[in-house]
């Protein structure tokens, strides 16, 4: 009777399975639409912090040195210079079309000439104070210091040429010199690298995202066969219970259906995907020269978690007493367990303990896994807390039913 | 049959307090008693979907709590509702308990024919009426062929054909020698019964019934 009942209610989700499939690929569709604008805009390679330059800056040693900036700057954050007045560049900077400006205050070039280091000022908004202020501001500092100390040397040598009585081709040879110095100061390579670490785990924005959908996917499947799992007979598993066929097997055998066409979906996902990818990997280098064999190999290494989450499902229409107050409760699961573990914005702003709680939870941990299994750090612990869910579930399921059972017997 | 000493609490409350109840083969019992009075969970503890607290389920000097596989043997129990998988077919439900001979022997000439569940076979039973899922039920929860029936309330907003019916296959049941427990709130049924027991505050007590209704009434 065991293989009876599991074989029909295989057939039961088989019959379903057209409205269930409808339901998640429409809800996916949506889902990507909204992460590819995510990563469109997030993705910029070259991202310009545009800074005015302002107050005594019609110096040519100071064009030089901004024109240096400019053309010689290798790193990622370059910035984009423009010249402009004082009350331009506070009304740009009013409007947020400009990161801050640079006031060289008057005499800057002068004081240069006397030895003097009288530094330029940078000036930002409260709202653009991010690590991009820092950089711009050691950069002001660079480039006041380091226009002294080429403007030292530059004025240390037609002070040489004078004395010496050389005066053809010193102008050439000042900004000859002057560009020479530059480059070999503003090695920006080595002042300072900027390199995007990662949201969490070593992912890029887009990997991040891939494995927010794959949880935001697994979240939505239970909401997608709330028409199976919302319509149990309590008088059927009653019969049941009383024909020896027991709460854990009716469970397992409603469950394997559930939990089996989950996987199928993944399964056939990730050979498309492995199929169509290509070289590009849609942008994304975690899935850059990924073929059939690594998205199966992924798919196959996530089963803990699809496993957890379909469990998790059970569980939740296992002690809800309606459809309607189950799916509630899936909503709510979804939006602020979602929230929470960073499946919709990068969880990093949030406290560190809330951060810690969030990757506890069943959405969190499963994330958690997922990002860990993409960047290959998966441990011990992540794969521990996965399996101690899905055992907590069952057995959770389990007594719900029972539960259940007995207030309907009353 | 003989149930002694049964009882049942839930958390502080006592539903049951010390059932005692017999019955001889091709008999039926009926038990009656207000919403709540603890009608279902006797049922349900007789046929093993709940575990009573104390007490002993005898039949033929061998207690069935003891023994699982052949209560679920002799055991028949119809729940109050209707114990069917909506998406699928009446044959797809029928598989379920029965083997496939089996069931087609007993579609031919035996319960599920006299159910007349040969009807809608192929019938998906979120589009089948209230009688026809009831007859239905009935015949999924005899499948193995109990010689004790356990009905809770099984002719419950049904049609009168429906119910004669039903109360044809309770006296064929009855007549063949079975025992069955027929929990109900529908005096049409109580005719059936060899006896009434009325069941209140968790105790069991015999009832003369008569035809008066109202003095029936009064005594829940």
């Amino acid at each position: 009777m065991k293989k009876r009942y599991s074989k029909l209610q295989s057939k039961r989700f088989f019959i379903r399975f057209p409205v269930i499939l409808t339901v998640i690929v429409l809800t996916l569709a949506v889902a990507l639409l909204a992460a590819s604008l995510a990563l469109g805009s997030g993705e910029d390679k070259t991202k310009k912090l545009k800074v005015a330059a302002t107050g005594d800056v019609d110096d040519d040693y100071l064009q030089l040195g901004i024109y240096a900036i400019q053309n010689f700057d290798s790193s990622r954050f370059s910035i984009d210079f423009a010249t402009m007045s004082l009350p331009e560049a506070k009304e740009a900077l009013k409007k947020r079309e400009i990161h801050g400006y640079i006031l060289f205050p008057p005499g800057f070039t002068n004081s240069i000439q006397r030895g003097e280091n009288n530094p330029a000022d940078y000036v930002i908004s409260k709202n653009t104070i991010n690590i991009g202020t820092a950089l711009t501001g050691e950069l002001t500092t660079t480039i006041s210091e380091l226009v002294v100390e080429v403007q030292r040397a530059v004025y240390s040598m037609r002070t040489i040429a004078k004395e010496e009585g050389i005066k053809k081709g010193l102008g050439s040879r000042a900004r000859a010199m002057n560009e020479d110095i530059i480059k070999m100061f503003l090695a920006r390579d080595d002042m300072y690298d900027t390199s995007i670490v990662g949201f969490k785990d070593n992912l890029s924005l887009g990997g991040y995202y891939v494995g927010a959908l794959v949880v935001f996917f697994l979240s939505l499947w239970g909401l997608a066969c709330c028409a199976i799992l919302g319509n149990k007979s309590r008088d059927s598993q009653k019969l049941l219970k009383s024909r020896g066929i027991g709460i854990p097997t009716q469970i397992r055998c409603e469950f394997k259906p559930f939990f089996l066409s989950c996987m199928s979906i993944i399964f056939v996902g990730a050979i498309s995907l492995g199929i169509f990818i290509g070289d590009s990997g849609f942008g994304i280098s975690e899935l850059e020269g990924a073929g059939i064999l690594e998205f199966i190999s992924f798919t196959i290494k996530i089963v803990p978690v699809v496993l957890m989450m379909c469990l998790l499902h059970f569980f939740i229409f296992e002690i809800t007493d309606s459809m309607v107050g189950a799916v509630l409760f899936e909503i709510i699961m979804i939006l602020a367990g979602g929230y929470i573990s960073g499946c919709f914005y990068p969880n990093s702003f949030f406290p560190d303990t809330i951060i810690s709680i969030a990757d506890s939870l069943p959405l969190g941990a499963g994330f958690s896994y997922i990002r860990k299994c993409m960047s290959s750090s998966l441990g011990l612990k992540e794969f521990l807390l996965v399996l101690s869910y899905c055992a907590f579930l069952f057995v959770a399921s389990c007594l719900g039913r029972k539960k259940r059972l007995e207030s309907d017997s009353i | 049959m003989e149930v002694t000493a049964l009882k049942k609490n839930y958390g502080k409350k006592q539903v049951l307090k010390g059932i005692e109840l017999s019955a001889s083969w091709g008999s039926c019992i009926g038990i009656i008693g207000g919403n709540g009075s603890g009608k279902s969970t006797f049922l349900s503890i007789l046929a093993g979907v709940l575990k009573c607290d104390c007490g002993k389920f005898l039949v033929s000097g061998e207690n069935l709590f003891e023994n699982e596989k052949k209560r679920n043997a002799i055991v028949g129990y119809v729940p109050q509702g209707t114990p069917l998988i909506e998406e699928l077919s009446a044959r797809d439900n029928l598989s379920l308990w029965y083997e496939k001979d089996q069931m087609e022997k007993s579609l031919e000439n035996g319960v599920l024919k006299m159910l007349g569940v040969g009807d809608f076979l192929k019938t998906r039973v979120c589009k089948m009426s209230g009688g026809m899922k009831k007859r239905l039920s009935i015949g999924c929860s005899v499948a193995n062929n109990p010689q004790i029936l356990l009905m809770d309330e099984p002719s419950a907003a049904l049609d009168i054909v429906c119910k004669e019916k039903i109360n044809e296959y309770i006296s064929q049941f009855k007549a063949s020698g079975g025992i069955v427990i027929l929990a109900t709130h529908d005096a049409g049924e109580l005719p059936l019964c060899d006896n009434i027991y009325i069941l209140k505050d968790g105790v069991l007590s015999p009832f003369e019934y008569d035809g008066d209704i109202q003095k029936l009434a009064r005594s829940l």
